[in-house]
């Protein structure tokens, strides 16, 4: 009995022995002291990839006619019931938040040199993505919420495109072109890096020629400067399974039959030889032959084709000779044609029934028209941006169109503020939207007013 | 009325005073209750013998004993008693239940027994009986009405679904809102882990809450203690309340074994109704056309059904009877319409359970079996538990004694895929347009077990294709259930060892280690062909969880003098739970229906860990003047990892009062019998969650796009990280809640009329939550101490009876609680948190709003108040979303009603909810679809009530609900985005039920006298038999996202349930 006593005795003292000691590690996920740039890339750039062309790329896509909504969330869209709630996905998880910006932020604070070089490039595509959406948009301020800045006030969308161009410049210096931190999906890359960024420059600068007097001729020098092939743009290729996918074929797999391709579209490319693999006579946009609606088709951050036609506008805009801007023109037709797979013959037989002629304005309409369709499948923003700067293709607002978040019912000319901005940054987002008069899908903003 | 109460507790028996000889004698007497009913089968037995003998049907016994021996009296569920034998040769008993009269005592924190009088707070107390009458699978689902200040919202009719329960509303937001639950001193998990690819519950399937693993007939009374006062030695575990468990015991002398068997029949109670008048289609060309499942079309805005007919074609997939055309263009035979929710069928739940229980002086034990199968009102769908107890208590010696349990219990089943998911239930069913058939002309069952309903042939192809009404792009119900899986294995082991010490008749050292671990393995498979994984997926998922506890408690007590004593308790415990889970997604299958992982081309992995320990000492006394007055103070403190080192202590103390003021009274004076005044006063520190004070990187998730999949890394060949969106913060602080409750008690004439009223204002500040921060900043979310949420409530228990004579009695207990849930503020400048839901609607916490408000989009109004009307005649939708709804209820009740009549005995509760509001997104989903009958006014036109905005004017321009010139689009149902405003789909969620309805007969022992039997008993019983409610869709009590802090939501929730069934209990 006496040894019972002692044993549980010291079961007894067993109990109360026990020290607290910090199980508050988290085994399964790296502090951000042990990560390095070459871990945070590849997700950076698989995220800005699909920033091209999901969610609210899908909804410019919806806007600027190339798509149709068909069924459920879609048809809203296409009514252009758009609101806080539609857009915020993107803002707050392809953008900022756990986006790509705050990753490219992360590598360039971290890495000056040419580790850094490739970060900021994609930090200017990103916020290039951000500003034509919703015009001022926080930057200068943004990304230190780790410093206890969790308020961000709103750069102005001026102040934005001069950030976009000093992120292009110092990318370039650093040393963009080594190339270190590229990530081409599955696919293996040749792109120039240096040109992508000439490329992007140009971009950002033609965005501008509805404010901006020397907009064109900086956009001409750069895009002379830029990508000079398809080979040299930086695609990213999709892969298997299905949640990696490209994007537009992922969400015909997720969300079958909501969308389809606008009849405005297929009637403004009649006879078109890439109309065969844009679409079927089902209107589907993904699907056995179509090219840009298969599991493995690519993105490309800025192609080669949008340089040339920034090329042509350029050199109409600066007054350059037609017959220079037809053949940047023609360029930018035929290397498109032959990237989604339309023969040589068909593609040459196509440019060389391609003219400018009369005025600016007319000129400008048929290279921003014949850029639209080749922005179907991989640059839906851009082709939005486009008719929101330039205000072609011309296009019908939807008669179904209701009032709500676009009173005057126009083909939107931009996204409503996230409401996750006004829930939690009252007062700079209430700022930014007095700054620009409004924010509602029928409010200008600065870069591109309605002509 | 006399208060004679304290003659009986001085004088337990009635003696016969006789002569006493030092020799054994024959000692016989009767044993009755305290309603003076005769007892059958009381066991007697002479302490520290074998000796015994039983009741008989008069109550009679008889017992050799001699003067000194002491006899003990035992019966299941009234009090034990002991009586000393001098002299007497007739002993009269009478066995109370009357837990006050006869001082009983309960069981309240850390093992620490009271007497009722003593407690300064509320505390309800839920019997056995009470559990298992409507025999629920879920304990918690059977606590519904039952109690005041406890509610319980199960989340749908699936099998096995969790069960929400939430004592005195909701005082925190990430640290979880569920009680604590304590099975006889161990506390055990009672956590719903949501599925793998998880989004909060909005998809996917019901899994269970594990409370589920419980065996309600191993259970003899359920106490929850309410109030921060009750809950202080518990610590922060128990700052949402505790829901103790006590189960049944081996009771001193012979064996008994007892048999109970059921079955219950389900059928779902309460579905929204669908149009069965216009077909699939829309507008083409300005005209309504029908548009069949082949277009791949969702729509039911085509013409009138009386305008189709079938072609007769016998080579259509979709229809047997051939495709629809226009009338007079086809056979004659006219469209058929059909019911979708035959869909459902009748779900049978079997239960068995087998138990022995007994004991002698030294041992008392009880075991017991439990296997219940069920299968649901969805085809397939299936639930099985089987349980495994033992409890053994020994006395070691004179100063030892051991107390030991283990529970074994293996449960799971296959669940069904619903709510927003397009590969669940509801949502095909639903949407299905009335001329489709889901079944193919079978229904239920069959039509799940002949793939002749969901597969047709493509010629040319090895795979078919999914016969549904939009062709695949939803799956046919059939389908969800026949050929996708999503199976859950829980193996769980509780186990406890506890040893006592009496070191002197004051003091006495009580230790215990217990142990829950359980696994869940989790298979799911996506068949090729579903609507969301149409190349097939599998996904296996192992949870493991193990929670250790270890705890040291001296117990002791003192009387100063005759007027003052106190009790006292210190202590010590602790708790270490350790979590992990790993999850291998599997995508791309070759062999259909083989849900393998070495049938997937290409595999994710995923892991995750954590863990968690807390130390934590206290201390209570309890001081007792003359039984009248008691004070109890309480102090404890703990340590706990989560929170940062060097400032994870803090404390929780409470004061209880309590004032037994009838005490005071001459004994002949009033018609009170007992009354009692309580006042308490607590505050308890909580910790952070686990990993929250540092920021961390995670795999790269590549998302953004709520409506595609998003890319979880490693992928494309090579991993990456990115930071978390949650931005940890070093500097967390404890949690507080304190409170302050009031309330009185009240027994009088004769203890027929019970009264018991709780008024509780408690207060949580520095509530630890991931408050949305501007994403701009480079994160969503942050973890911060921010929230100031308040609760105040009136809980009222009242129980009556009318009547109580020998052979009839007739017992009312209400009870009824009200409550003001509030979240008063939020870090500075966060307008917001969402606690659950979707972009679209949302259960939000919101400065000066309900905790769990509704949020979503609404029409725009004038400063009246009145909806601004376009020029085009119709609503004006808002620009921004606002709080459109609170779920809280008004008030809620329970009535039960308790009638026994000789051998028959009824009861029946009816649970009453006034108020709260439920979003019905599957409505506004139905009338975007065109299948709700409210979308039957299609062909008519309205004025809609409200302002032009443009003129300020009242409306009075007519428009059509759908004007068919144009577009199908151009229709009041879907001009205010997908489902309509968020605000058009709040409803109104109140409900009067009939609970539980039960009739037992208890077969008289004549009957049974000549079997081996010692009493039967059969019953018939019913559970939501009767629902009385406005809500449109289904039953009211529901909700989406399960076990969660967001409430109120309902999109495409399966059905709930009504059910009747058989019981038969056996005794020998």
């Amino acid at each position: 009995m006496k040894k019972i006593h002692i044993l549980i005795g010291v079961l007894f003292l067993s109990l109360v022995s026990c020290e607290i000691t910090d199980e508050n590690i988290d085994q399964n996920n790296p502090n951000g002291a042990s990560v390095n740039a070459g871990a945070v890339y590849p997700g950076m750039i698989a995220q800005t990839h699909r920033n091209m062309v999901a969610i609210n790329a899908r909804i410019a896509g919806i806007v600027a006619q190339q798509y149709e909504g068909l069924d459920a969330q879609q048809i809203a869209y296409d009514q252009y019931n758009i609101g806080e709630d539609d857009t915020d996905d993107y803002w707050d998880a392809a953008l900022y938040g756990t986006g790509a910006m705050p990753d490219c932020y992360g590598i360039f604070t971290n890495n000056t040199d040419e580790i850094g070089a490739l970060a900021k490039l994609y930090m200017a595509t990103n916020l290039g993505l951000a500003t034509t959406m919703w015009g001022d948009v926080p930057y200068d301020d943004a990304f230190i919420g780790d410093q206890g800045n969790f308020n961000p006030t709103f750069d102005s969308q001026q102040d934005v495109y001069v950030t976009i161009q000093r992120l292009l410049d110092e990318s370039i210096a650093a040393g963009v072109s080594s190339g270190i931190g590229e990530f081409y999906g599955t696919g293996s890359g040749g792109a120039d890096w240096e040109k992508t960024a000439r490329a992007l420059k140009a971009r950002y600068f033609i965005h501008l020629t509805s404010v901006d007097n020397s907009a064109a001729a900086s956009a001409l020098a750069q895009a002379q400067l830029a990508l000079s092939s398809t080979s040299e743009q930086a695609d990213f290729i999709y892969s298997s399974p299905a949640a990696n996918s490209n994007p537009f074929f992922l969400f015909d797999n997720d969300r079958p039959g909501t969308l389809g391709v606008s009849p405005q579209l297929t009637s403004l490319m009649t006879g078109d030889p890439r109309l065969p693999v844009y679409t079927n006579v089902d209107g589907d946009f993904a699907g056995a032959g179509l090219f840009w609606g298969q599991a493995d088709s690519p993105t490309p951050l800025i192609s080669y084709w949008e340089v040339k036609f920034i090329e042509a506008e350029a050199i109409v805009r600066t007054s350059g000779t037609d017959a220079d801007a037809l053949a940047a023109l023609q360029d930018a037709v035929e290397a498109n044609m032959l990237y989604v797979g339309v023969s040589q013959a068909d593609a040459d037989t196509y440019t060389a029934a391609l003219a400018l002629a009369g005025s600016m304005d007319d000129k400008i309409e048929t290279i921003i028209t014949e850029k639209y369709k080749s922005f179907y499948g991989n640059a839906p923003i851009e082709a939005w941006t486009d008719y929101r700067r330039t205000k072609f293709p011309t296009l019908t607002p939807n008669p179904s169109a209701v009032g709500g978040v676009n009173p005057s019912r126009v083909i939107p000319r931009r996204f409503l503020y996230p409401i996750s901005e006004r829930l939690t940054n009252g007062t700079n987002y209430n700022a930014a939207i007095n700054a620009q008069g409004g924010h509602l899908l029928d409010n200008d903003m600065w870069a591109f007013p309605t002509n | 009325m006399k208060l004679f109460l304290h003659k009986r507790l001085v004088f337990l028996l009635m003696l016969v005073v006789q002569f006493s000889f030092a020799q054994e004698k024959q000692i016989s007497g009767t044993v009755s209750d305290s309603s003076g009913e005769v007892l059958l089968g009381v066991n007697v037995l002479k302490k520290g013998t074998k000796t015994g003998a039983q009741t008989d049907i008069d109550g009679k016994y008889s017992i050799l004993a001699q003067d000194g021996d002491v006899l003990i009296f035992s019966y299941l569920g009234l009090q034990t008693k002991e009586v000393n034998v001098a002299g007497e040769a007739v002993i009269n008993v009478i066995l109370s239940d009357d837990a006050e009269a006869l001082g009983e005592v309960v069981v309240i924190a850390q093992g620490i027994k009271a007497k009722p009088r003593a407690l300064g707070y509320a505390i309800a107390t839920v019997n056995s009986e009470e559990i298992t009458r409507a025999k629920e699978v879920n304990v918690i689902s059977a606590l519904a009405g039952k109690a005041a200040g406890v509610s319980v919202t199960n989340s749908s009719g699936s099998v096995g679904a969790s069960a929400n329960i939430r004592i005195r509303g909701n005082s925190s937001i990430v640290g979880g809102n569920s009680p604590l639950f304590i099975v006889d001193g161990v506390p055990i998990d009672n956590s719903s882990t949501s599925e793998a690819d998880g989004d909060g519950g909005l998809s996917g399937t019901d899994f269970s809450n594990r409370a589920v693993d419980l065996n309600s007939n191993d259970i003899a009374s359920v106490t929850v203690l309410k109030g921060l006062a009750a809950q202080t030695l518990y610590g922060i575990r128990a700052s949402n309340g505790v829901v103790l468990i006590t189960t049944k015991k081996g009771k001193l002398g012979k064996t008994t074994a007892s048999i109970t068997s059921n079955t219950t029949f389900s059928q779902y109670n309460k579905v929204p109704d669908l149009q069965r008048t216009y077909s699939q289609g829309g507008v083409v060309g300005g005209v309504q056309t029908y548009r069949g499942p082949e277009t791949f079309e969702g729509d039911s805005w085509g013409p009138n059904v009386n305008t189709l007919e079938y072609d007769g074609a016998t080579d259509y997939p979709f229809d047997r009877n051939g495709r629809l055309v226009a009338a007079g263009t086809g056979n004659g035979q006219a469209a058929n319409t059909y019911d979708h929710y035959d869909f459902f069928k009748t779900g049978v739940l079997q239960e068995n359970n087998f138990s022995v229980a007994g004991g002698n002086e030294t041992i008392r034990y009880r075991g017991s079996i439990g296997r219940l199968t069920q299968d649901g009102i969805s085809p397939n769908e299936q639930f099985d538990r089987k349980t495994f107890r033992a409890d053994i208590n020994a006395k070691l010696d004179d100063k030892f004694s051991l107390d030991m349990s283990g529970q074994y219990s293996v449960s799971g089943g296959n669940r069904v895929q619903r709510g927003s998911n397009i590969s669940g239930i509801m949502l095909g069913l639903v949407r299905s347009t009335p001329t489709f058939d889901n079944g193919n002309g079978l229904t239920g069952q069959d039509a799940a077990d002949n793939s002749s309903s969901y597969y047709y042939d493509i010629a040319g192809q090895e795979l078919p294709g999914q016969r549904s009404y939009r062709n695949g792009i939803y799956n046919n119900p059939y389908f969800t259930v026949a050929q996708n899986s999503n199976t859950d294995d829980v193996s769980r082991f509780i186990g406890k060892v506890g040893l006592n010490y009496k070191l002197s008749d004051d003091i006495e050292i009580r230790s215990a280690l217990s142990v829950d671990q359980y696994t869940d393995q989790r298979k799911s498979g996506f068949n090729l062909l579903d609507a969301s994984f149409g190349a097939g997926r599998v996904i296996n998922d192992q949870i493991a969880n193990a929670d250790i506890n270890w705890n040291m408690v001296i117990n002791g007590s003192k009387q100063l003098n005759e007027d003052l004593g106190f009790t006292y308790n210190v202590g010590y415990d602790g708790y270490y739970t350790k979590f992990s889970r790993r999850i291998q997604i599997g995508d791309g299958l070759t062999i259909p229906g083989f849900f393998d992982v070495s049938n997937a081309s290409s595999n994710q992995v995923r892991e995750s860990a954590g863990g968690k320990k807390l130390i934590g000492a206290f201390a209570t006394a309890s001081f007792n003047y003359k039984d009248m007055i008691y004070v109890t103070p309480s102090f404890r403190n703990d340590w706990s990892s989560t929170l940062p080192v060097g400032n994870n202590s803090f404390q929780s103390y409470s004061v209880g009062t309590s004032f037994v003021f009838t005490e005071l009274f001459e004994e002949n004076d009033s018609f009170l019998d007992y009354g009692k005044l309580r006042l308490s006063y607590g505050s308890v520190g909580k910790d952070a969650p686990t990993l929250a004070t540092t920021t961390v990187f995670g795999g790269s998730f590549i998302g953004g796009d709520g409506f595609i999949q998003g890319v979880s890394f490693p992928a494309y060949d090579t991993v990456s990280f990115e930071r978390s969106g949650l931005a940890g913060n070093p500097n967390l602080t404890p949690e507080k809640a304190r409170e302050f409750e009031l309330g009185m008690e009240l027994k009088m004439f004769d203890n027929r009329l019970k009264f018991d009223v709780t008024y509780y204002d408690k207060l949580s500040s520095d509530v630890i939550l991931p408050v949305d921060v501007a994403s701009s900043s480079g994160f969503t979310s942050k973890i911060d101490n921010a929230a100031e949420i308040s609760n105040k409530g009136v809980e009222i228990a009242i129980g009556y009876t009318p009547i109580r004579t020998e052979d009839f009695q007739w017992n009312i207990d209400v009870n009824w609680t009200t409550y003001e849930n509030i979240v008063e503020s939020l870090a500075p400048g966060v307008e917001q948190v969402t606690l659950n839901g979707f972009s679209s609607t949302s259960a939000v916490a919101a400065a000066g709003q309900p905790f769990s408000a509704i949020f979503g989009s609404s029409f725009q109004r004038d400063d009246a108040g009145n909806v601004l009307i376009g020029d085009d005649g119709y609503p004006i939708q808002s620009t921004e979303n606002s709080i459109v709804g609170d779920p809280t209820p008004d008030w809620q009740a329970g009535i039960s009603n308790t009638i026994s009549y000789k051998d028959f005995s009824l009861s029946f509760l009816f649970d009453i909810r006034k108020g709260g509001d439920v979003w019905c997104g599957t409505c506004g989903i139905l009338d975007f679809f065109g299948t709700s009958t409210r979308t039957l006014n299609r062909d008519q036109s309205t004025v809609f009530q409200g302002t032009v905005q443009s003129t300020g004017l009242p409306n009075a321009q007519v428009v059509p609900y759908y004007d068919t010139t144009t577009s199908e689009n151009n229709n009041f149902y879907r001009r205010y985005g997908f489902g309509g405003t968020s605000e058009s789909n709040i409803y109104d969620g109140s409900w009067i039920r009939l609970r539980e309805l039960t009739v037992t007969y208890n077969l008289p022992s004549k009957l049974l006298d000549k079997t081996f039997f010692e009493s039967a008993s059969i019953s018939a019983y019913g559970r939501n038999l009767w629902l009385s409610t406005d809500y449109p869709g289904v039953d009211p009590e529901t909700n989406l996202t399960g076990d969660s802090n967001g409430y109120g939501l309902d999109y495409f929730n399966q059905p709930n349930t009504k059910s009747y069934g058989v019981n038969l209990n056996l005794n020998f």
